[in-house]
């Protein structure tokens, strides 16, 4: 869809507003929309105003603007993703990566980015058990190592020692499956 | 099957009624984005991984129905017309965004539509699950299970740090959005409603209007439903929000009764004038009728007006959506007039077959 104001570019947010009970859609891009926004024509609160779907809101430079200094920015800007080509700098205009492998390229900047928005950067759910179940046992193994530190620290070192033969009993699959 | 899908006021996961029998959270639904390790993502348009993530969910088909028992079939959006999109944008079966954008873009549903797979959406796949009333718990295992269906036959692609990575850092990490449907009048009418909003923000969860933000949604209807997908683990996520919303169920009964116990006439009278509208107009407009619906159900919450059906309510509240009635009355030029009478004889058919 085009944006409604420019009728050039895609637009990116969409809007319904609804002011006594009248509803109104607008869809913008992103540059349409922080200029409107800069004239006080839509108000700052209509970006948050997203479907569940997605969230638009997350375009322009927010992501930039609220959490790099200057000197990161600058020395970021050239990195490309070699799978997609994307630089961080079109996540930033967009508000979306481009594939996968974006998240490891650029992992220095969206640790930051993901800890301010998500307020955490320690991803604890569901985990998949595809093939050698090799994620499953990491993580197994990572919750392990925390239970370690908490037995140790309260002394149970009976506890201690049954934990720490379990993880070595995981390390050492996974050591074979890697194999 | 697609035409049952588009045809039928209520999707049949929704006619199961809910099991305590209350009209206060109406549907549970979560959502889990996912995406393939190679394909890039949608936003790129790249046709070749268009192409892949299409002719993988064309796959999934008997996978999925050995995972569940469920027919499942794969509606390609592009064969589709303007109404017949907008009719499955209505039901939330897709995503607006989604009706727009055409090629290699389908829908996997199951035949009670209480599953369905969003193809090509901002995610490579976005699975969803739909259960009546307060069920988040249930509809996780369901979406769950199809997760691990498809995942058994294909690579999706996650990150040690980050878990589940999605084209968005929004939703990274579990990739899961939790909402459930509330039906909140009394909360409403007491002006309640926007204190109660600020606070389950403050707890990091979201509300919405039915269709949009707006502090009086229409037909009182809200959704509320988590924000973060980092950090908590999906079961902590849905517990967490089961909480917040039996919180705000716990409210509105209180309101409710505090209605009847400050002016039961006064109360009485506007449902019982709410009910006289709905049962001899002869033409009305979508948003009157969500309003009147919405006092006509609490009404009946109340023991004050007859009840109808279990399910009566979110049929009609289908009903009250423009497109599908286009698509029900069954060509694609309807006057709003048309359109306005049309509603109001399904209303008041529902009102006359229930005396």
């Amino acid at each position: 869809m085009k944006c409604n104001h420019c009728k050039q570019n895609e637009a990116t947010i969409h809007m319904t507003n609804i002011v006594n009970n009248e509803k109104t859609e607008q869809h913008l891009c992103a540059s349409c929309a922080s200029d409107l926004q800069k004239d006080g024509k839509i108000s700052p609160f209509s970006s948050f105003v997203n479907d569940m779907w997605d969230s638009n809101f997350f375009t322009n430079d927010f992501f930039k603007n609220m959490v790099y200094p200057n000197h990161v920015l600058e020395s970021q800007h050239q990195k490309r993703c070699p799978h997609c080509g994307n630089t961080y700098d079109e996540f930033n205009r967009l508000g979306r990566f481009g594939c996968a492998q974006c998240y490891s390229v650029f992992q220095d900047q969206i640790e930051p980015l993901v800890q301010r928005i998500q307020g955490s950067k320690e991803y604890n759910g569901k985990v998949p058990s595809k093939g050698s179940n090799a994620f499953k046992k990491q993580y197994e193994i990572k919750q392990l190592r925390k239970d370690l530190e908490v037995a140790i620290q309260g002394e149970q070192f009976e506890e201690a020692a049954r934990l720490r033969d379990r993880i070595k009993e995981l390390e050492s699959a996974l050591d074979c499956n890697e194999n | 099957m697609l035409d049952h899908i588009l045809d039928s006021p209520l999707s049949n996961w929704l006619k199961d009624s809910s099991p305590n029998g209350e009209h206060i959270a109406i549907s549970s639904r979560v959502r889990l984005a996912r995406n393939f390790e190679g394909p890039l993502f949608t936003n790129k348009n790249d046709e070749p991984s268009l192409q892949e993530v299409d002719s993988i969910a064309r796959g999934l088909i008997s996978t999925l129905t050995k995972a569940d028992n469920r027919e499942y079939s794969s509606i390609s959006l592009d064969k589709l017309s303007d109404t017949e999109r907008s009719v499955l944008v209505e039901k939330h079966l897709i995503s607006p965004a989604m009706a727009e954008k055409l090629p290699y873009r389908s829908l996997v549903v199951s035949n009670d539509a209480s599953v369905a797979v969003m193809v090509n959406e901002e995610d490579h796949l976005r699975i969803q699950a739909m259960e009546p009333g307060l069920q988040l718990m249930n509809a996780f295992k369901h979406a769950s299970l199809i997760d691990d269906a498809i995942e058994s036959k294909h690579v999706f692609a996650f990150h040690e740090q980050f878990g589940y990575i999605t084209a968005c850092p929004t939703n990274v990490g579990t990739g899961m959005r939790a909402s459930v449907m509330l039906h909140l009048p009394a909360l409403a009418l007491t002006g309640r409603i926007n204190r109660l909003i600020r606070s389950i923000l403050q707890l990091g969860y979201s509300v919405r209007g039915l269709y949009g933000e707006g502090s009086e949604a229409l037909g009182h209807m809200y959704q509320v439903s988590n924000q973060r997908t980092l950090g908590d683990s999906e079961l902590d996520t849905i517990e967490q929000l089961e909480k917040i919303v039996e919180g705000i169920i716990a409210e509105e009964r209180k309101y409710r009764q505090s209605l009847l116990h400050n002016d039961r006439e006064g109360l009485e009278d506007r449902l019982w004038r709410s009910y006289g509208i709905l049962q001899y107009a002869r033409r009305i407009d979508g948003k009157e009728a969500l309003e009147k619906l919405s006092d006509v159900q609490l009404g009946m919450d109340l023991g004050i007006l007859p009840a109808w059906s279990d399910h009566s309510f979110n049929e009609l509240v289908a009903v009250t959506r423009p497109n599908f009635l286009n698509k029900y009355i069954g060509k694609d030029d309807v006057t709003t007039n048309e359109r306005d009478a049309y509603r109001a004889t399904v209303i008041r058919q529902k009102l006359v077959d229930m005396a």
